[in-house]
C-alpha cells in the first residue's frame, strides 16, 4: 500500500457464472491518480473485466477498492460516476433513435421529471467542450448514424461533461487516445486497455501486464523495452510472434507474381452504395485470382462499407449496384452457397451473429438445412449429437473459449470473432469476403486466424479484404486495392517498398 | 432449481395477497378463501372446467408464442377466434348431420383457414407495405368483432332460441366427452399435442429456427438468406390458425353453436400467456393451468355467493399483474 491517495484494487477475484471462466485471479493493483496507466493483456486476460469491477458494471467475487484513500462500494456504473470513475467500452450500447444532445442530458445529474431541459445551454456546454478538444460534430445528430469513433466520441463527451476525474478506456480508437493525452495534460487520470504494445510504450507512464486473469506486474514505460513487454504479455514462447509484423509471410512468396491466378471475381465498372450517404462507389473494376489476397483499404462510410455490401450481396434494399457487372465464382453476388463463397462481415456483433443464441445455433446458420445435421435423411429433425459433434471440431480447431451451450454473448470479443471466422472456413470455401477481421485482436488470435486463411489460400482459395487498417493491408495482402471517396486510386502490388505512410496518403 | 424455488414463492405470494384481499372484501373471508383455493378442485365439475379452459389457453398462447419468437405482435386473437369460430359453426350446420368426426374434422380445418387467413392479411401489410402488424391486427379485429355479432344476432340467429345465438349443431359434431358434467373434452389432448408440435418444430427444425433467428436479428438472418417475407407471413399464419383452433374447439366442445361474444378475452389471455411461457410452447402449459386455476377460482368463490361478480375480477386483475411483473422482473434481470 504505497499510495493512499490512488485506486487500490486489492485481492479481486471474478468468475464469471456463465461459463466458470476465472476472469480475475486475486488481482492487487495500486493505481495512482494523475498518470496515464495501460492495462495490456491477451484477449481473455482478464483486463476488460478488471476495469468494469472498477467502473461499477460487474461485481467481484470478492476483493476490496479504495479510492482516494477510502474504501468504496460500486455495485452500478453511477456509483462510479459519482466518484469521478467512468468507462468508455469497446462496445458501445446506444439508443439509436437519440441524437448525441440527448445522450448527453440523459446522463445529467439534475435531470427531473417535468422539469424544462435547457437546450440551449446544453448546446453551449457541448460547444465549448468541442472547442477545447477539437472534437466536431453536430449534437443534432442521431447516434444510429454516427461511425464507430463519433460513437466513441460521443460516450468520451458525456463523461467529460459529467466531470469525470477518472477515464477507463476500453480499445480507444487514435482520435479517443489524442483527445485523453489533453485530459491528462489538465491532470484527468487515464486507464488505457490495449493489445497494442507500440501505443502502449508511446502513450503510458505505466503500464499493467495480465495474463489469463492474475496479475504480471505493473512497469514505468521508461525502463522497459517492447521485447521485455512482449515477454511479459504472452509468456517466453510466444513474444517473437508479437514483434515480428506478418510482412515476413510474404518473404517465402514467389515475386513472380505479376500473372494472377485464375479470377474467381470479377468486378466491373461497378457503381452503386448507400443512396442516401457517402457511402458510395463509382466505376470499379478488379479482379481477385486463385490463391492470393487483395485487400481493398478505404475509409468505412466513404465507400468500403458499401462494396463490402454490394459484393457480398448483403442488405440489398440499402447497398443498391446502380450499373456494372459483379461475377464470384461466375454468379451473381449472394448466388453462390456459403460453402463456396465465405463472408465474414465487418458488423460482427449485428450481422454476424445473433448474441442471445447459444454457440451451437450461431454455427450452423449456413448449414441449418445440410442433412448431415439433421436425425436421419428422410426426417429433417435436428440430431443434438450431430450438431454438438460439428459444434466440438470447430471449437476444438480454432481452440475458442466456451461450451457450445452457452449464449454467443457470453463468449469474449476474441472468442466470438473466431467463431465467425471458423463458420466462413469450416467447408472450405473457393472465394473469402472478409473485412476488418483484426479489430480488437491480441497478436495470437489474429495470427491464428490469418494463419487459417492462409492454408485454405494455399489451396487456391481467393480472398477479398476490406480494412480501414493500412497496416493490416500491409502484412496480410498480395495486392492492394486504394479507395478514396469511393474511387480505386490505383491497384499495387505488395511489395517491400510498400509503406503505411504512402498508402496514407493515398488515400486521403 | 432455484427455478423451483422461485415458482413455490410466487404460489406463496399469490395465496397472501388473494387471502388479504378477501379480507378486506369479503364478511366471510376464510369461507372465500377456501372457495377461491381448493374451489377449483373440490368436485369433478369444477376441476373439468379447469382443464377446459386451460386447454383453450394453451392453444392459444402457444399461437401468440410463435408470432412473439418472430418478433410480430398479432393484437388481433378476439375476432381471430370470434370470427373463425363462426365461420366453422355455418359450415358445420352447412353438413349433412350425421357427418361426425369427418364433420369435426372439416370444422375444425376451416375454422383454422379462417384465423388464419385474417392474420395473414395482417403479415402481408407489414410486408408489402410497412404498416405495422400490431396496428393492423388490432384494428381488423374491431371491425371483425362488430361484423360477427352483427351476423350472429342477426343474418344466422336462430329465432327458436331466446340467446342470441346461431342453430345449435347436431350432436355428431360434439367432442368425445372427459369428466361428464364437466365441459372437458379431447381438447386438452389436441392442446398439449399442438403446444409440442410447435415446440419441436420451433427448437428442432429448421423452419423453427430460422424463425426465431428472423425474430432476433433481421441482420444476422438477412446475412444467411432467410426469408423475410416468410417469416413475416408464415408466424402470424400459425398464429392465426391457432386462433381459429381454438374457436373451433370452443364451439365443438362446449358451445355447440356460436353465442354473441362467446369468446371474449382469449385473444387477450393467450398474450399473457406467451408472456408468462416466455414464449415456449412448452411452458405455455403450466402457464394456462396456472390461469386457468385463478379463472376457476374467482367463479367458484362466486359461487359461493361471498364474493360479488365484480370484486372475483379484482381478485382476477390483480393476481394477472402479480403475475405478469414478476416474470417481467425475472426476464429483466436475465439479460
Amino acid at each position: 500500500m504505497k499510495n493512499h491517495e490512488g485506486i487500490q484494487l486489492q485481492h479481486i477475484h471474478k468468475t464469471y457464472a456463465s461459463n466458470q471462466v476465472h476472469a480475475c485471479d486475486d488481482i492487487s493493483l495500486s493505481l495512482e491518480l494523475g498518470l496515464k496507466h495501460i492495462i495490456v493483456g491477451e484477449n481473455g486476460a482478464g483486463k476488460s473485466t478488471i476495469m468494469k469491477i472498477l467502473s461499477g458494471d460487474i461485481r467481484p467475487d470478492s476483493g476490496k477498492i479504495f479510492y482516494r484513500g477510502a474504501p468504496v462500494s460500486l455495485t452500478h456504473p453511477e456509483d462510479a460516476l459519482n466518484l469521478g470513475i467512468g468507462m468508455i467500452h469497446q462496445v458501445l450500447h446506444f439508443f439509436p433513435e437519440l441524437t448525441v444532445r440527448e445522450h448527453l442530458i440523459l446522463g445529467m445529474k439534475d435531470l427531473k421529471p417535468l422539469k424544462k431541459i435547457d437546450s440551449e445551454s446544453i448546446d453551449a456546454h457541448i460547444a465549448q467542450i468541442c472547442k477545447t478538444y477539437n472534437i466536431s460534430f453536430s449534437p443534432d445528430e442521431k447516434v444510429e448514424h454516427l461511425d464507430a469513433v463519433s460513437r466513441q466520441l460521443t460516450a468520451l463527451l458525456a463523461l467529460i461533461s459529467r466531470n469525470v476525474e477518472v477515464f477507463i478506456l476500453d480499445e480507444p480508437p487514435q482520435e479517443v487516445l489524442m483527445i485523453a493525452q489533453r485530459l491528462n495534460e489538465e491532470g484527468k487520470t487515464i486507464i488505457v486497455i490495449t493489445h497494442n504494445i507500440n501505443d502502449a510504450i508511446s502513450f503510458g507512464d505505466e503500464v499493467t501486464v495480465l495474463r489469463g486473469g492474475t496479475l504480471q506486474g505493473s512497469y514505468e514505460t521508461s525502463t522497459i523495452t517492447r521485447e521485455f513487454l512482449a515477454n511479459r504479455i504472452m509468456g517466453d514462447h510466444d513474444s517473437q510472434m508479437l514483434l515480428s509484423g506478418g510482412k515476413k509471410r510474404l518473404s517465402h512468396q514467389s515475386d513472380s507474381r505479376d500473372l494472377i491466378g485464375n479470377p474467381l471475381v470479377i468486378l466491373e465498372h461497378v457503381s452503386g452504395g448507400d443512396l442516401d450517404s457517402q457511402d458510395q462507389v463509382e466505376d470499379i473494376s478488379l479482379e481477385v485470382g486463385q490463391g492470393e489476397t487483395l485487400a481493398v483499404v478505404g475509409i468505412r462510410d466513404n465507400g468500403l462499407k458499401a462494396l463490402e455490401s454490394l459484393v457480398a450481396g448483403y442488405k440489398q434494399s440499402t447497398y443498391r449496384q446502380t450499373s456494372g457487372r459483379i461475377r464470384i465464382l461466375g454468379k451473381r453476388a449472394r448466388e453462390s452457397s456459403y460453402d463456396e463463397v465465405g463472408y465474414i462481415p465487418s458488423e460482427r456483433l449485428s450481422t454476424g451473429g445473433a448474441v442471445s443464441m447459444s454457440v451451437i445455433e450461431n454455427l450452423i446458420m449456413p448449414w441449418r438445412r445440410d442433412r448431415a445435421l439433421f436425425r436421419s435423411s428422410r426426417i429433417p429433425i435436428y440430431s443434438s449429437k450431430r450438431l454438438n459433434k460439428v459444434a466440438k471440431d470447430v471449437i476444438r480447431d480454432f481452440s475458442i473459449k466456451g461450451s457450445t451451450q452457452d449464449s454467443l454473448l457470453s463468449l469474449s470479443g476474441g472468442n466470438i470473432q473466431k467463431l465467425i471466422t471458423a463458420r466462413a472456413l469450416h467447408h472450405e470455401p473457393q472465394v473469402l469476403i472478409c473485412a476488418d477481421i483484426s479489430w480488437g485482436l491480441d497478436i495470437k488470435t489474429r495470427e491464428a486466424l490469418f494463419n487459417a486463411i492462409e492454408v485454405l489460400k494455399s489451396r487456391g482459395m481467393a480472398v477479398l479484404f476490406f480494412t480501414s487498417e493500412v497496416n493490416t493491408a500491409i502484412d496480410e495482402a498480395d495486392r492492394i486495392a486504394i479507395l478514396r471517396r469511393g474511387r480505386l486510386v490505383s491497384i499495387i502490388k505488395n511489395t517491400e517498398k510498400v509503406t503505411a505512410q504512402s498508402i496514407g496518403e493515398m488515400m486521403l | 432449481m432455484s427455478r423451483l424455488l422461485h415458482s413455490l414463492y410466487l404460489i406463496v405470494l399469490f395465496i397472501v395477497i388473494i387471502f388479504t384481499i378477501l379480507l378486506l372484501i369479503s364478511p366471510e373471508p376464510v369461507m372465500a378463501f377456501e372457495d377461491f383455493v381448493t374451489g377449483p378442485f373440490s368436485n369433478i365439475y369444477n376441476t373439468g372446467n379447469l382443464f377446459a379452459i386451460a386447454a383453450i389457453l394453451i392453444i392459444c398462447g402457444t399461437g401468440v408464442s410463435i408470432s412473439f419468437q418472430a418478433g410480430l405482435f398479432n393484437l388481433g386473437g378476439e375476432a381471430q377466434i370470434y370470427s373463425s369460430a363462426l365461420v366453422g359453426t355455418l359450415v358445420g350446420l352447412a353438413l349433412p348431420e350425421g357427418s361426425g368426426f369427418f364433420g369435426i374434422l372439416v370444422v375444425i380445418i376451416i375454422s383454422m383457414i379462417t384465423g388464419a387467413a385474417i392474420a395473414t392479411i395482417s403479415g402481408f401489410l407489414r410486408y408489402r407495405y410497412h404498416i405495422h402488424e400490431l396496428i393492423s391486427s388490432f384494428l381488423l379485429s374491431g371491425g371483425l368483432l362488430s361484423l360477427t355479432d352483427f351476423l350472429i344476432s342477426n343474418t344466422f340467429r336462430d329465432s327458436k332460441s331466446f340467446l342470441q345465438t346461431t342453430s345449435k349443431l347436431p350432436e355428431s359434431f360434439y367432442l368425445p366427452s372427459i369428466l361428464p358434467p364437466s365441459n372437458l373434452t379431447i381438447t386438452i389432448l389436441i392442446a398439449c399435442t399442438v403446444a409440442c408440435i410447435l415446440w419441436f418444430w420451433l427448437y428442432k427444425m429448421a423452419g423453427g429456427y430460422e424463425m426465431r433467428v428472423f425474430g432476433l436479428n433481421k441482420d444476422f438472418a438477412e446475412f444467411g438468406n432467410i426469408s423475410s417475407r416468410r417469416y413475416t407471413i408464415l408466424p402470424l399464419m400459425i398464429n392465426g390458425a391457432c386462433f381459429g383452433l381454438a374457436g373451433a374447439l370452443m364451439i365443438l366442445s362446449t358451445q355447440h353453436a356460436a353465442i354473441v361474444g362467446f369468446s371474449a378475452g382469449y385473444g387477450w389471455n393467450g398474450i399473457v400467456i406467451a408472456l408468462i411461457a416466455a414464449n415456449n410452447p412448452i411452458m405455455t402449459i403450466p402457464a394456462a393451468f396456472l390461469l386457468a386455476w385463478v379463472e376457476t377460482g374467482t367463479r367458484t368463490a362466486m359461487a359461493g355467493s361471498s364474493v360479488s361478480l365484480e370484486m372475483s375480477e379484482v381478485i382476477r386483475g390483480m393476481i394477472l399483474l402479480m403475475i405478469t411483473l414478476r416474470f417481467f422482473k425475472n426476464r429483466r434481470s436475465r439479460s
